[in-house]
């Protein structure tokens, strides 16, 4: 009986330190990242330093008030105290796959979209499956597929481009160059959309 | 009097302010020794034709757009072409995944121009058509240079374009995309060649918001094609 109980009492101590140390647990609020990232697309928070690549921090504000709190290795403390992470597009994204298990939605995007009548191609993050991405996923571009990402910005929800309103698919919001609630493939813009791999990451 | 040596100051700060202007010019200009001069300008080669060759991955040379015929004996030329200056201005590692990248693409040109090379009506029944029919580079300009051989490091800062052709909604439009590229490169003199061995820090800055991206709606391909080939990217850039 004795032996039994001290089973049980290891088993318990072994599940609590497996589903307590395992990955960090905390409530993200999209609807707040959102608020944010449509609120600092064009006119920057002066809260925080504006960089000449501005892209990664922008994110990094945006998941901040959307709840990812930060740490000893993603932090902003001021104009001249932030880690690597916060800026660094290639650093976050080593972050969040390291640190959040954030799913990976969209392996090295290819164009295998779907074409939908009037509406333009690749409308979806989530290619395969064609469901509407909510406004918790961070999407990193590697415009030359070299393994070095070089871009982040922020899917802010499902609706039509700003640029073109016959563009129906997820939006994002990004800095450097600002845009507001365009197609998140940016594929319209960027003269490397042939070699550029796109990674989603859902927090 | 007073007049006289305040005219003689003024010239005289007048000169040395000049002297100065120049001599920071000059200085500015001959960060690069000039045992190295050569050096440079055959690493801003190395780098722009590099540029140039990962812009054209998925351009569909002229030639396919411009008959009907069999042109498969081009296509092998061209891709032995590119595929030679690839592994020119590329060391190894670097030019096997560009090449990569280029057959992968190819596949996606030459299945895309069996499409155009047919009637709209089918061309529609297929897919929409996606075509970029150039590509390139302007504005480029070298900063931060190393020399030091057989290592180099350069950041280039360029203007990179491209002309597209899209089918949408049963039009077809043709699109000139602009962008300010900034990369690093570093590079390795191997025999006498300089040859990138590591690219990083790739910044894009896209066009400023009122730029047009696009030019044209047409009703059929060959209208689009003829206008496209007019496009002037100096004329159109945004930078």
């Amino acid at each position: 009986m004795k032996k039994i109980k001290t089973f049980i009492l290891m088993l318990s101590l072994l599940t609590f330190t497996i589903v307590g140390f395992s990955a960090p647990t905390y409530a993200y609020n999209a609807t707040k990242a959102v608020k944010y990232a449509d609120t600092y697309v064009s006119n920057p928070n002066s809260a925080y330093r504006k960089f000449t690549f501005d892209c990664t921090n922008f994110v990094s504000q945006i998941m901040h008030a959307g709840g990812l709190n930060m740490n000893g290795n993603w932090y902003y403390n001021g104009r001249n105290d932030y880690s690597r992470t916060w800026t660094i597009a290639d650093d976050l994204k080593n972050y969040l796959k390291n640190n959040y298990g954030a799913t990976r939605l969209s392996d090295g995007w290819t164009k295998n979209g779907t074409y939908h009548g009037s509406i333009w191609l690749y409308p979806y993050i989530n290619n395969s499956s064609n469901i509407p991405t909510s406004g918790d996923v961070v999407i990193f571009y590697d415009w030359e597929d070299d393994g070095i990402i070089d871009h982040a910005s922020y899917c802010v929800g499902t609706g039509y481009a700003t640029s073109e309103t016959t563009l129906y698919g997820d939006l994002i919001n990004q800095h450097t160059k600002e845009r507001v609630r365009e197609l998140w493939h940016l594929d319209k813009f960027n003269t490397h959309r042939a070699t550029t791999a796109i990674y989603a990451f859902r927090l | 009097m007073t007049k006289l040596l305040n005219s003689r100051l003024f010239v005289a700060i007048l000169v040395v302010a000049c002297l100065s202007f120049v001599l920071a010019f000059s200085v500015a200009a001959n960060d690069i020794p000039e045992s190295n001069q050569q050096d440079l300008a055959e690493i801003i080669e190395c780098v722009t034709t590099a540029e140039e060759l990962v812009l054209a991955v998925g351009v569909t040379p002229d030639f396919m757009l411009d008959n009907n015929i069999d042109c498969s004996t081009e296509i092998e030329e061209y891709e032995s072409s590119q595929k030679s200056q690839i592994n020119r201005v590329y060391s190894e590692d670097m030019a096997s995944q560009i090449i990569l990248q280029y057959d992968n693409n190819m596949d996606a040109v030459i299945n895309q121009n069996a499409t155009t090379n047919t009637t709209s009506e089918d061309a529609v029944a297929t897919s929409p058509l996606d075509i970029t029919i150039d590509s390139g580079i302007m504005d480029f300009s070298a900063n931060n240079s190393i020399i030091n051989p057989p290592y180099a490091k350069i950041t280039a800062d360029f203007v990179a374009w491209d002309i597209r052709i899209l089918e949408e909604n049963n039009k077809f439009n043709v699109y000139m995309t602009m962008s300010n590229v900034i990369r690093s490169f570093e590079l390795s003199n191997e025999n006498g060649n300089w040859r990138i061995t590591q690219a990083s820090d790739t910044n894009q800055i896209f066009a400023p918001d009122d730029y047009e991206y696009q030019k044209g709606t047409f009703a059929t391909f060959e209208e689009a094609l003829a206008f496209a080939k007019t496009l002037d990217p100096e004329t159109n850039n945004p930078f």
